[in-house]
């Protein structure tokens, strides 16, 4: 589709002269406006800006999406009240401590290379790592990311402390799901029928749920990837 | 500690509460009560955009924060769910818009009928351009139902990725949003060809006129 056409579309289905900003609209239908009430039976964009706040004002969660929802609900802070410490890893530290002396930098170096030299010594604890790993709620995805010169022949994620078995699902964008399987180990090879599916320029997302002995889950993580158009030579 | 009082005061009475309390821990006491009233339907609709909880609880931190720091400039006389509808939509649509570098549906345009060439700015061709963006958002209300015509303004307007629209409308169906889009072309394409027949066929009274 050409740049122009997409354009032409939008001045279609996009705001007119002749509407009214979101706010001023649903103000005035509330108020039960007629010009306003006309004006959305004859513009597809004001009817469904209309519709949409309708919904968020009338909005239940629905099957699957309630237990997220209640999750996202019970842990929103207002933002007078405390927060738990944010989950920021060393190398955001580091890039926003432009702040820091260029000396204190220094022994912040000198610090990370003492520690790491003892841990190395002393042999730290594999279990330390995965723990991290259970608090973020969130399983590292290593592999396939972002753009690739073919369709990826292997998935692997980061362990999850306590986790049993980890559900892998690769999915279409809009979430059909294409192949699934669940493995208790740290890697999956991608079936011959998925990759074939991998086409150039099309967006695939792959998503593991670490679960425990119970099936619970623990932790999930998704991403996607994509073979290149034109791959690197 | 809030008053049973306080539980039924509207929410723009809240909002002014809000904005005259003279002591930080009274202002609180009224915004909490004042955004808990919005929290599952934020959680919910964050949710939807976003995809993940995860995301979706920054999203609805992020959209309570901006409400909390713009709220005494909120104007009691709109209504308050509106005025935050707005802050939570701006906010999750950035967060897509960022998000989604998937460019919109790459088939065959919507339009049917081509305008004039819009580069032409003769004025003859600026106003048939016109009157036939006016034909076409004509026949998209007559020919749509409600959801079809939700799902291409959202999609070719607002630029939300089909599954996002999907979510965002509850939609059951096999392919969602996608399918919504196919049948909606379907019938534009359809009302496009009845209209041009219309136009091509004389009218009853040149039909008189001519056999005289």
């Amino acid at each position: 589709m050409t740049l122009e056409a997409r354009e032409t579309q939008k001045r279609i289905l996009g705001p007119s002269a002749a509407c009214l900003p979101t706010e001023e609209l649903i103000a005035r239908l509330t108020r039960g406006d007629a010009p306003a009430q006309a004006h959305i039976g004859e513009c597809a964009h004001c009817a469904a800006q209309s519709a949409s706040y309708r919904d968020f004002v009338e909005v239940e969660p629905q099957g699957t999406e309630v237990f997220a929802v209640n999750w996202v609900e019970n842990r929103t802070r207002m933002p007078w009240e405390a927060a738990p410490a944010p989950r920021r890893t060393w190398k955001s530290w580091l890039s926003n401590s432009r702040a820091l002396a260029p000396l204190a930098m220094a022994a912040a170096a000198l610090v990370l290379t003492v520690g790491i030299g003892t841990r190395a010594y002393f042999g730290g604890s594999p279990q330390d790592l995965s723990e991290s790993a259970e608090r973020s709620q969130v399983v590292e995805l290593l592999a396939p990311k972002g753009d690739l010169p073919k369709a990826p022949e292997e998935l692997r994620w980061a362990a999850v402390a306590g986790a049993a078995q980890y559900r892998v699902q690769i999915l279409e964008v809009d979430r059909v799901v294409l192949w699934q399987g669940t493995t208790s180990s740290l890697a999956v090879r991608v079936p011959a029928v998925v990759r074939n599916k991998a086409l150039p320029g099309k967006r695939l997302i792959w998503q593991v749920e670490a679960l425990d002995s119970s099936g619970g889950e623990l932790a999930k993580g998704s991403q996607d990837f994509r073979k290149q158009l034109n791959p690197v030579r | 500690m809030l008053t049973v009082q306080e539980e039924i005061l509207s929410d723009e009475e809240l909002a002014l509460r809000f904005q005259a309390a003279q002591a930080e821990s009274e202002a609180h006491a009224h915004a909490g009560e004042l955004f808990g009233r919005y929290k599952r339907r934020v959680a919910t609709w964050c949710y939807r955009y976003a995809g993940d909880r995860e995301t979706a609880l920054d999203l609805a931190q992020d959209v309570f924060l901006k409400a909390y720091q713009n709220l005494n400039s909120f104007r009691v006389d709109s209504k308050f769910s509106t005025w935050l509808y707005i802050i939570m939509r701006n906010n999750c649509l950035n967060y897509v818009r960022q998000r989604s570098g998937e460019p919109l549906d790459s088939s065959e345009p919507i339009l049917v009928i081509e305008p004039p060439d819009s580069r032409s700015w003769d004025t003859s061709a600026v106003l048939e351009r016109e009157a036939r963006l006016r034909d076409m958002r004509t026949l998209m209300q007559e020919a749509l139902d409600e959801t079809e015509s939700r799902v291409m303004v959202m999609h070719y307007s607002d630029e939300l990725p089909l599954e996002t629209i999907t979510r965002l409308l509850g939609l059951t169906n096999a392919s969602g949003a996608k399918a919504l889009i196919v049948s909606a072309k379907r019938k534009l394409q359809t009302a496009v060809r009845r209209m041009q027949a219309r136009q091509l066929r004389p009218r009853p009274a040149q039909l008189q006129g001519e056999g005289r």
